[in-house]
């Protein structure tokens, strides 16, 4: 009979936390996975639900810029047209998370739907410390070459 | 003489409003966020958002008040996990807001309306997610030192009321945006862009000091609520940062958030007419366009 009612206080007990404590548990849960991924995949503050934004500039302020077939040309990505559906979220994806191998697949998928045997890609964002002397931009990341398997 | 004093309580000029009644408001703001979100975003997902549509709807044929059935808040909160679940990485940190204000609304009606247990979780949320705002802020070099917030004054998307009363803020952020604009087509690989000019004198440091004030009053107003939710200065201090984002960023649907948050925890008249006011102003401004959702 006492195990049974300490049993029930215990069940009680535990629906009282998860109810009160429960939700503040889920934020903290998913504030840790987006530190996690701004940390390892180079996640924007801006996402994630880490209330991290307007923290540091936003994604869509950087640019791709692409190099196709060993040309010395670069052109901005937004060269290439209207992008199928699923590359189109893809490049806003490289936006949002741009590690190394979120870039790869880009290039790959760049590759096919061009039909380029190698391209080399570059995303570039405004430098904030502003000179007397002029704007400059910086490299954030960068593929030197990918060449696609014949 | 105790039923005399509760009756005074709540009757009185700039005195207390009872629980109940606030809880009320607060669901009904929420829900206009709720409605302008589902009307904004309806090209996205367009399916699930009938289908919730439709189960709302049968709520509202079936149900005399469903909003205060707990399968309203389930179905509310089952619909924003699908839209965070397979949106992950692209959604808004309004979207994981919304989610948290659904769950605790839906403890709220499972626990037999405990506004204890409301409160509680409402503390938790707005105290945590004004408290990792700050903390963001801090540990980002480029927010803490101004840059950021200099650039956003350049490019006129910082203190945007600026726009509409100074002529040549206006002109020389346009000025800026459309340096900018061009030399998207230049590859900025040793290249040296057209200097940005800045929109009046001393905005640089203005912006230093903006930066470091944002920072404190967020971080302030979260350990505010975390420690004394109740007090007058802590609602000042959240009203003030609600107001201060909006200055400077017309972040108006994540702010109507806020507002539903700080009106469940607050109890005073002068308090609860103040949130409501500023709810009803941000959501009337996201549907003028003016605020951003």
């Amino acid at each position: 009979m006492l195990q049974l009612r300490t049993r029930f206080l215990w069940a009680g007990f535990m629906k009282l936390l998860l109810f009160k404590y429960g939700i503040a548990l889920l934020l903290l849960a998913i504030t840790c996975l987006q530190l996690y991924f701004v940390q390892t995949k180079n996640l924007t503050t801006w996402k994630g639900g880490g209330f991290g934004m307007y923290s540091s500039i936003h994604y869509g302020h950087s640019e791709i810029w692409i190099r196709a077939d060993g040309l010395d040309i670069w052109s901005p990505i937004d060269s290439l047209g209207k992008l199928p559906i699923g590359l189109d979220n893809l490049k806003k994806d490289v936006f949002r998370r741009p590690f190394k191998a979120n870039l790869e697949k880009l290039a790959v998928e760049i590759c096919s739907f061009k039909k380029y045997n190698s391209i080399a890609l570059e995303i570039w964002q405004p430098d904030l410390e502003t000179t007397s002397g002029g704007f400059h931009k910086h490299r954030i990341h960068s593929i030197k070459s990918h060449a696609i398997e014949p | 003489m105790p039923l005399n004093h509760d009756k005074n309580k709540y009757t009185g000029a700039f005195t207390s409003v009872k629980p109940e009644r606030i809880i009320e408001l607060a669901i009904q703001l929420f829900l206009g966020f709720v409605i302008l979100f589902l009307v904004r975003y309806q090209t996205t997902g367009i399916v699930v958002n009938l289908l919730f549509l439709l189960a709302i709807a049968a709520q509202f044929i079936l149900l005399k008040k469903p909003q205060k059935s707990i399968g309203f808040w389930f179905s509310l909160s089952l619909f924003f996990s699908y839209k965070l679940l397979t949106t992950y990485f692209q959604a808004a940190n309004h979207l994981f807001i919304a989610l948290y204000l659904s769950l605790a609304f839906l403890v709220f009606f499972i626990t037999q309306q405990n506004a204890g247990i409301l409160r509680k979780n409402i503390q938790l949320i707005l105290g945590l997610a004004l408290l990792f705002s700050g903390i963001q802020k801090i540990v980002s070099s480029d927010y803490y030192s101004g840059a950021y917030f200099y650039y956003m004054l350049q490019r006129g998307d910082f203190l945007w009321p600026l726009k509409h009363l100074s002529a040549s803020f206006q002109e020389i952020t346009s000025y800026n945006m459309m340096v900018l604009e061009s030399s998207r087509s230049i590859y900025p690989g040793g290249a040296t862009f057209e200097a940005l000019k800045t929109p009046f004198s001393g905005a640089k440091t203005m912006s230093y000091y903006l930066s470091v004030v944002s920072i404190a009053l967020e971080l302030g107003a979260g350990i505010a609520i975390l420690i004394k939710p109740k007090s007058l200065i802590t609602h000042l201090l959240v009203l003030a940062t609600i107001w201060g984002v909006f200055f400077t960023r017309q972040e108006a649907g994540f702010l109507t958030l806020l507002t539903v948050m700080g009106l469940v925890l607050t109890e005073k008249k002068y308090f609860v007419w103040s949130y409501l006011a500023t709810g009803i102003v941000f959501l009337s401004l996201i549907l003028l366009g003016v605020g951003f959702l």
